[in-house]
């Protein structure tokens, strides 16, 4: 017994010592990935956020403007992607934030530090540390071969060719489909309430780095405007009070500057099934609407 | 709890120190911790479920020890209520809403719309196991083959004992229930062989039937939009997820016995490798196809009587196997056509060629050819074990009759393919061994090559393993 005690000790002290220094090597290869993570030289505006503005604006037809949004990112790592951009590309002047009724949901908190995060994980691989990582296992230790798959494999790989992938892009394949209600009033129920029907609560992650990020844009006299993509009527009509609350109180206890795509009218035919988000039709109109808005600056918009 | 889980890795090695703490001396500590263990790991799934087991198993001890002392004509009705009892059971749980569903349509082809009420019940995981394990130990004790169990503890153990709970082996009483009874000194040897054994499920369980699945559940339920080379292909790797899936949960089951000094029986014994469909059945779930001979074909009057009442029992014993699987027209047809590939066997005296193991490094060309046919009818059964409703099957099938066979499916896993092809070798060479990582151990290499056999195959888990599902045989 001794004898086997020892031995499988051994094995598995060797292969926790071996995976370690495997997980350390990947993580210190995308630290230092991250310095392939630039906007071009004239570039003076930035779009940050989840897959809201990643498939609503397509950056490509204005100039100065690059897009960074990545889908499901919580603002846990939209923080440290804004204070690796700030450091970097000193000459970026407005910040345009994703900013919607349901990143306030403590639903997306799985998507910060959850089981669901295991599917992202891997691209944040050069702001997250290795206690971060242990963090992460620990939350959700039944994900924890999903995560470790996802982070060895692809980490791996974007580590070894230097690849950054903290910063995201418009949509390259183009999203189609049309609004449908039944879809739509699944999205509601996941978004804002729980398995037994109650009200979900507020992302304290989200609100947490929400301010952060606030502060951290005056800190570096960089212009913060909140963007909140278009939503379907029927949709915003169902999400409940006490997110659109908060929504509102936020942006007036911060004095924030906030685009919300009035005037612009979409059809079902722009919005996907979930009438939380605009297909490639709708993005398209919306991509116009913004460039006109972002052309005139903020003063001369229809900026609330 | 499934075996390619943390909790899974948390429980073992607690269960693991507490039963090597105790001193052999003291067998009935050792087997409490192993029942109350084995209640912990069924628990997991649904505590309010573990009466039922308990209860089963009670029942059956006494059933047993009621048949020893009842005279002759009692005997016999005693083994009936007692049998009758355990599939009831199963036929409740299992079966009763697919009768009723059957019996609504039958009436309401006959135009009468009478809709008899289904069950809201939830399967119990495993139950065909433990029920079949619980009526084969009744038989044998009627039999006079097996002594009845003395003691209740024992034999609660043997009915649940962890490692083979849920999906088998389908042990014999004559094999396990001894087990219970032994001072068992810890071996080695054993143990590490047991490791071994369960590296090499893993491997099979989460680097082949997970990715699998990932390619393979796309194409099931969509399979009209697809070419006939991805359904070609869709169907191929269903037969290596479920290969890789119960084989995979065997060999860990098997493992986790020899961690505690048990021997549980071989499940598996490379089916793929079968050169006729009688020779698959020898190699593929052998605990269920030994059980069905055992109990069911030879009481029938197995190949005794007449040449059409051998097939006449043959064909039973593939129909009631394939019920055996699910509730479903689908798996009764799975039976039946494994009953159409083997019948012919029997019926021309060949289903007993093929006993010997190939001998060689390679198999000559005539036997590779037999094993890829054989492959190929078992791969055909599978696409009705796997699709949702006969309707399904057979579009799917006629799907593969297509001039698109010819172009390259889509997706083409080349990754999975050759994990496959792997998997295939290291099976081979190990195709006279117990489990495909054996000559490890009996042909030692140096120890740094060994473990870093092992560590290349822990490494590839979560590298190239699929998202974690369940075992599919947990259903039956």
């Amino acid at each position: 017994m001794r004898k086997f005690l020892l031995r499988t000790g051994a094995f598995l002290g060797f292969g926790m010592c071996g995976f370690l220094a495997l997980l350390a090597g990947v993580v210190f290869l995308n630290h230092r990935a991250i310095a392939g993570c630039v906007v071009a030289s004239d570039v003076r505006a930035v779009i940050l956020g989840d897959s809201h503005p990643a498939w609503s604006i397509d950056d490509s037809s204005i100039p100065g403007l690059r897009n960074i949004s990545l889908n499901a990112e919580g603002y846990k790592y939209t923080y440290a992607k804004l204070r690796h951009l700030l450091d970097t590309s000193p000459d970026v002047e407005r910040i345009y934030l994703g900013f919607s009724y349901h990143n306030l949901s403590s639903y997306f908190d799985e998507y910060v530090n959850g089981p669901t995060f295991r599917f992202f994980a891997a691209r944040y691989l050069s702001v997250l540390g290795l206690r971060d990582i242990l963090e992460l296992l620990a939350n959700s230790p039944e994900t924890a071969p999903d995560l470790l798959r996802g982070l060895l494999t692809e980490g791996l790989s974007s580590g070894i060719r230097g690849e950054c992938r903290l910063y995201g892009r418009f949509s390259e394949e183009p999203m189609h489909g049309r609004f449908d209600r039944t879809t739509m009033e699944r999205r509601i129920a996941e978004q804002y309430f729980d398995a037994q029907g109650n009200l979900r609560g507020i992302s304290q992650h989200n609100l947490h780095y929400l301010t952060k990020i606030v502060e951290l844009a005056r800190e570096r006299g960089v212009e913060l405007v909140l963007v909140s993509t278009p939503l379907h009527p029927e949709y915003e009509r169902r999400v409940p009070r006490r997110f659109r609350d908060l929504y509102e109180e936020f942006i007036g206890a911060y004095q924030l500057e906030h685009f919300e795509f009035r005037g612009l009218a979409l059809a079902d035919e722009d919005f996907l099934p979930d009438g939380d988000h605009t297909n490639y039709r709708g993005a398209m109109r919306a991509t116009i609407h913004f460039a006109a808005y972002h052309r005139a600056g903020i003063h001369g918009g229809e900026g609330s | 709890m499934l075996f390619n889980s943390i909790e899974f890795a948390i429980f073992l090695p607690i269960v693991f120190g507490l039963y090597w703490l105790v001193p052999s001396s003291l067998l009935t500590v050792r087997n409490v911790v192993l029942l109350i263990s084995s209640y912990v790991f069924y628990a997991w799934w649904s505590w309010k479920l573990l009466p039922l087991i308990i209860g089963l198993s009670i029942f059956n001890f006494f059933v047993a020890t009621g048949l020893t002392r009842a005279t002759a004509p009692y005997r016999k009705l005693l083994l009936t209520v007692g049998i009758a009892a355990d599939i009831g059971l199963l036929g409740v749980f299992k079966y009763y809403n697919f009768f009723i569903d059957n019996l609504n349509g039958a009436f309401s082809l006959l135009g009468m719309e009478l809709r008899f009420r289904g069950l809201d019940l939830i399967l119990p995981v495993g139950i065909s196991f433990h029920t079949f394990q619980c009526i084969g130990y009744t038989i044998d004790v009627y039999r006079g083959r097996q002594e009845p169990g003395r003691n209740l503890l024992q034999f609660m153990t043997f009915v649940t004992f962890f490692p083979q709970l849920v999906a088998g082996p389908i042990e014999r009483a004559g094999n396990l229930l001894p087990q219970f009874a032994e001072r068992k000194v810890f071996d080695y040897d054993q143990a590490v062989d047991g490791l071994r054994q369960m590296l090499w499920g893993l491997f099979k369980k989460v680097v082949i039937a997970d990715s699998c699945a990932t390619i393979v559940d796309p194409i099931f339920d969509d399979p009209g939009s697809r070419s006939a080379s991805t359904l070609a292909l869709g169907a191929v790797l269903f037969a290596f997820q479920i290969y890789g899936d119960f084989s995979g949960y065997s060999d860990i089951a098997l493992g986790t016995a020899k961690l505690f000094g048990f021997t549980l029986m071989r499940n598996f014994a490379y089916p793929y490798f079968a050169r006729d469909i009688a020779e698959f059945w020898r190699r593929w779930h052998i605990s269920l196809t030994t059980w069905f001979r055992d109990y069911l074909y030879i009481p029938l009057g197995g190949s005794r009587g007449t040449r059409w009442q051998t097939v006449r029992n043959t064909a039973i014993v593939f129909l009631v196997s394939g019920l055996w699987h699910g509730a479903n027209w689908t798996f009764i047809f799975w039976g039946a056509l494994h009953a159409a590939f083997f019948i012919p066997l029997l019926l021309t005296g060949s289903n007993r060629r093929h006993l010997d193991h190939i001998e060689g490094w390679l198999p000559r060309p005539a036997d590779l050819l037999r094993m890829i046919w054989t492959f190929v009818l078992v791969d055909v059964a599978w696409i009705f074990f796997r699709a949702d409703d006969l309707g399904l099957a057979f579009d799917y099938v006629r799907g593969l009759a297509d001039a698109s066979l010819l172009t390259l499916p889509d997706p083409l896993p080349s990754k999975l393919l050759l994990l496959i092809g792997f998997t295939l070798v290291v099976e081979w060479v190990n195709r006279r061994e117990a489990h495909g990582l054996a000559l490890l151990g009996k042909r030692p290499l140096p120890m740094p090559l060994r473990w870093a056999a092992y560590f290349a195959l822990a490494v590839m888990l979560p590298l190239f393993g699929g998202t974690s599902d369940a075992f599919i045989y947990f259903q039956f």
